[in-house]
């Protein structure tokens, strides 16, 4: 009988801590489902700015408000590969989130909305292609102010696997800048020796033409000759 | 009658007492300064014995330093210039002197100069040749001095400089040429048939059929007055770009606008003091004393102190201004110069080279012959010392979080200095034996006997500082009025039109060919065809930075580094530094090269070695490299490395065939640094020092596909950077590094900022190249 007893409390103890010891699992009420709505540009222009909207709804078409939605991307770089948020937006009254952000990358890739869920609704997301093959570079870097003839990119070692002449006028006119890199101070250069020459010649073509005409009584027999 | 008939006589006799006493004194002039011309005594010989002796033995320590490279200097990585650049500045400062000095005299017209302008054009002709030695013994590489003509690029200050010398050379020759043409004649004919065959044809030929005509006389006179023109703001351009060689970097000390006038008015100081040293050497040795007389020293003694006076000012204006706002590297340098270890050669620049100088010239008392040559040694050795500290006090402000380094001259570099001197002296002697070291026919026309020394002679009043015509009278000369040179404005006019359309479409010609000829394109943001270019970039977090103090290890970064690329020893290529934190403990900062979008020492390189390729990333060409250094005087970080000697790699880095992406096998005489791996990041993988992080701290990334990798997670780079609150390292240079950090201690590794202090990085080469060195940095 007292083992009995026994079992009963200890059966009963054990019945108590699962129902009421910390971080022990509540039953919940079931979320209720959600669905979700992605809408990008099939092909945007790649380096701008890429508007995309989500629409996140109940089961029965009702908008969910205030909820954030991510726009994520799964993205390979260097053996490596995560989901990463490229941005995240909250839903309006209409449920509809906006973001927009700049579309880096270079071919098509998998736009994915996701709503993570709270103490509501449950988590869902849409994915859609998104992007064209564009071999425009995106990614502009100028710095400093252009000086004619001075700060021009210096000539740089060989690298001719990654550089390449342009076609037509503009590689025309691009392969004529280096000739004029540097004119101010060719030209200033130029000028001290032309001055010098012009009085070196100056000089040397005086004494020629004056040494066959010379008068003899002009020369002293000291001091000057 | 009577009367008349006697003032007559008395005047006709004083007449041929003026012209007899002239004509002696001439006579005594000639004689005196063509007597090193006319012989030789064994005092000369052993003079010049004694410098050849001291140039040998230089040329004995330059071999030294051929043959094992510059290590056997003490120059290292954090003051890559020392004793030759500071001479270097030192003697393209005393050049000033001759030519400019003698051009402002000339223009306006100080009769007094006339007897030393010789001697100060000799100066700047001497001290140029030796000057620009000196950067090339300075040279890691002198073997590829012709890489400056062959891949010479107009935006390097080394290049200014250079081109500057070398047309200031020229002019000053010219200058000194000019007035030596009547000199040679009168050479020509007074040394006669005695003088050896060679020393006859060289001054016929130098003469160029020099007889003195009218017409001859304004020609010279002419060009003179072209050059002494031209030759003022040249001059002052040298030294003004030889300050810009400094004043273009970014270290405290040297970021200064005021350099170019302290250079130039430094330049003009120590140049008169060279004059009258000489001046007095050659007054001594020649027996001149009635030619330069205490005039010349009197009036050079009180150009220098009117430059005293300017330097003086000049001093104040820089440390007052620096001083009052003392910015750290600032208040590290004033107090090293005015307190430290160059407390005592600073003050005696100061109150030796400055303010002693200024009183010994402004007191009656002192302003004899040897108080002005007392106070221009002072000078001398005073603006030596202050081109010294310029540059060795100004490295040695630390850029980065390390200690100071210090410099003392090696005996290879003192003797190489010695060398110079000895050349200097030993030029400025076989000048002065092959050719009048005073201009006879200028002193004449200007000057004539000094009354005091030649009483009677009122002659020398007759001539005044514009006329040009012979002191001497002789009344077998014929006074013919002098004829129009035959050179009109119309001439002239078309002289200029030639020079200016020349200067116009000459560079381009002249540069086209030398492009065509490099076969190098220009495009730096080129495409290949069908594909989007990388732009490199690194975030690294130094929340995830312990210095590895976690693995019990020297920072792996490191490590990964030194042995991926086999960097000599002791290259760090990203150091660790452990800067403090504002309130106490520190932080662990792997520092690469910063790979700058605007990078200042891609700016500087001389012949293109370093430069941007496409993808961002800053490279160096080892192979092009002629060691200057001056990318690692520009280089904000302290982020290049100078092989001083043979570089202590394995003997199996020699087998790699050398590359611009790998740098290696390491070559002597050339810099290298961090590449950022671009060679790695191609074939799809992460540089060595990400590779090697244990805490994943460092990420790669990719500016133009907006993404980046710490091989761990993948993140959108842009907003890693924006959500982290990213920064550069010096961000106020504006140099634009491609390397972010994120702010923290390691706190996200369970590092306490107070657990201070990193194992020392090791190179792990158990056997090295046969004859390499290790050196410190």
């Amino acid at each position: 009988m007292d083992k009995i007893v026994v079992r009963v409390l200890m059966i009963a103890m054990v019945l108590y801590f699962l129902a009421f010891a910390p971080g022990t699992v509540h039953a919940q009420n079931p979320l209720q489902p959600t669905q979700i709505m992605i809408g990008a540009p099939a092909t945007p222009k790649p380096g701008g700015l890429l508007t995309v909207q989500a629409v996140l709804a109940d089961s029965q078409g009702h908008p969910i408000s205030k909820a954030i939605v991510y726009f994520t991307t799964q993205q390979k770089f260097l053996g490596s590969t995560s989901d990463v948020v490229l941005a995240q937006g909250v839903t309006n009254a209409s449920g509809q989130a906006v973001v927009q952000f700049a579309d880096d990358f270079s071919g098509a890739f998998a736009l994915q909305a996701e709503f993570r869920g709270d103490t509501q609704y449950a988590p869902v997301n849409a994915t859609t292609q998104v992007g064209a093959v564009d071999t425009a570079q995106v990614y502009v870097e100028h710095i400093g102010v252009d000086i004619p003839g001075f700060n021009v990119p210096p000539v740089g070692a060989p690298m001719a696997s990654i550089q390449s002449a342009q076609p037509g006028i503009s590689g025309f006119i691009q392969s004529l800048w280096p000739a004029m890199n540097g004119w101010p101070i060719a030209a200033v250069l130029f000028l001290v020796w032309s001055m010098y020459l012009f009085a070196i010649k100056f000089i040397f073509r005086t004494a020629a033409s004056e040494s066959d005409e010379v008068d003899a009584h002009s020369i002293m027999p000291r001091g000057l000759v | 009658m009577d009367e008349l008939n006697q003032r007559d006589d008395f005047t006709g006799w004083q007449g041929r007492f003026e012209t007899r006493v002239l004509a002696e004194w001439q006579a005594r002039l000639e004689d005196r300064v063509l007597a090193p011309l006319r012989g030789t005594g064994w005092r000369y010989y052993a003079w010049l014995g004694c410098l050849l002796a001291v140039l040998s033995w230089a040329l004995y320590a330059y071999s030294q330093q051929l043959q094992y490279g510059l290590i056997v200097t003490n120059l290292r990585d954090r003051i890559s210039w020392g004793l030759y650049i500071a001479s270097f500045v030192f003697f393209i400062g005393i050049s000033h002197a001759g030519t400019l000095l003698s051009a402002i005299l000339r223009v306006t017209r100080a009769r007094w100069q006339m007897s030393i302008t010789r001697m100060a054009e000799f100066i700047t002709g001497v001290a140029l040749m030796v000057a620009a030695l000196f950067p090339a013994i300075d040279m890691g590489r002198p073997d590829r001095l012709v890489n400056m003509l062959i891949f010479g690029r107009w935006q390097s200050p080394l290049m200014w400089d250079i081109l500057a010398i070398i047309t200031y050379l020229t002019g000053s020759l010219i200058y000194l040429y000019f007035p030596l043409i009547p000199d040679f004649a009168l050479c020509r004919d007074r040394l006669g048939p005695q003088a050896p065959a060679w020393q006859r044809w060289l001054f016929t030929t130098a003469a160029i059929g020099w007889k003195g005509t009218p017409a001859q006389r304004q020609a010279l006179e002419r060009a003179m007055s072209i050059m002494m023109i031209v030759i003022i703001p040249v001059a002052v351009s040298v030294h003004t770009v030889v300050s810009w060689v400094f004043a273009m970097s970014l270290r405290d000390p040297l970021n200064s606008t005021l350099f170019g006038v302290f250079f130039v008015a430094g330049a003009i100081y120590s140049g008169i003091a060279a004059i009258i040293i000489l001046m007095a050497v050659l007054r001594w040795v020649m027996h001149l004393e009635e030619f330069i007389t205490k005039t010349q020293f009197v009036n050079l003694g009180y150009l220098l102190a009117t430059l005293a006076a300017i330097m003086g000012y000049l001093n104040i204006s820089e440390y007052v201004t620096t001083g009052y706002k003392m910015e750290e590297g600032i208040r590290f340098h004033i107090q090293q110069l005015m307190l430290g270890p160059f407390a005592g050669l600073f003050w005696f620049y100061i109150l030796g080279g400055i303010l002693l100088p200024l009183l010994l010239i402004a007191s009656a008392r002192t302003r004899t012959i040897k108080g002005i040559i007392a106070a221009a040694l002072l000078v001398i050795v005073a603006m030596w010392i202050e081109r010294y500290l310029i540059i060795v006090a100004g490295f040695r402000v630390p850029l980065m979080a390390y200690p100071p380094a210090n410099y003392s001259p090696s005996w290879v570099e003192w003797s190489i200095l010695a060398g110079g001197f000895a050349l200097f002296a030993l030029i400025i002697s076989i000048f002065a034996k092959l050719f009048p070291v005073v201009s006879i026919w200028e002193v004449i026309e200007h000057r004539g006997p000094e009354p005091a020394e030649a009483p009677g002679s009122s002659t020398a009043s007759h001539t005044g500082p514009g006329d040009h015509q012979p002191a001497a009278t002789n009344t077998t000369v014929r006074q013919t009025p002098p004829p129009q040179v035959s050179v009109t404005r119309r001439q002239t006019l078309q002289v200029l039109g030639f020079m200016a359309v020349g200067a116009l479409i000459g560079p381009s010609l002249l540069f086209k060919s030398r492009t065509k000829s490099t076969g190098l394109s220009m495009q730096s943001s080129d495409v290949t065809a069908g594909q989007r270019l990388r732009r490199w970039a690194m975030v690294i977090d130094l929340r995830n930075c312990d210095g590895c103090q976690s693995v019990g290890k020297p920072p792996q970064c490191t490590a990964a580094c030194i042995q991926g690329h086999f960097a000599p020893e002791p290259m760090e290529w990203i150091q660790v530094y452990e800067p403090s934190l504002p309130g106490g403990g520190t932080q662990f900062v792997p520092t690469p090269c910063q790979q700058c979008q605007n990078p200042p020492c891609v700016n500087v390189c001389p012949v293109g070695a370093t430069f941007s390729a496409p993808e961002g990333v800053v490279l160096i060409d080892q192979q092009r490299c002629i060691g200057c250094r001056l990318c690692m005087e520009a280089c904000p970080y302290d982020r290049r490395f100078f092989n001083w000697g043979e570089p202590p790699i394995p003997p199996e880095a020699t087998l790699i065939k050398y590359d611009v992406v790998m740098q290696s096998p390491a070559i002597r005489g050339t810099v290298m640094k961090c590449d950022f791996c671009p060679d790695l990041a191609e074939a799809g993988s992460l540089p060595y020092c990400a590779q090697g992080c244990p805490n994943h701290a460092i990420y790669y990334g990719d500016l133009e596909e907006d993404v980046a990798t710490n091989g761990r997670d993948v993140v959108k780079l842009s907003r890693f950077l924006s959500e982290n609150s990213t920064y550069h390292l010096k961000e106020n240079l504006g140099t634009q590094p491609r390397v972010y950090y994120v702010p923290g201690h390691g706190e996200l590794v369970g590092r306490d900022a107070f657990a201070t202090g990193r194992l020392p990085t090791k190179w792990p080469w158990l056997e090295k190249l046969k004859g390499s060195k290790i050196w410190t940095r």
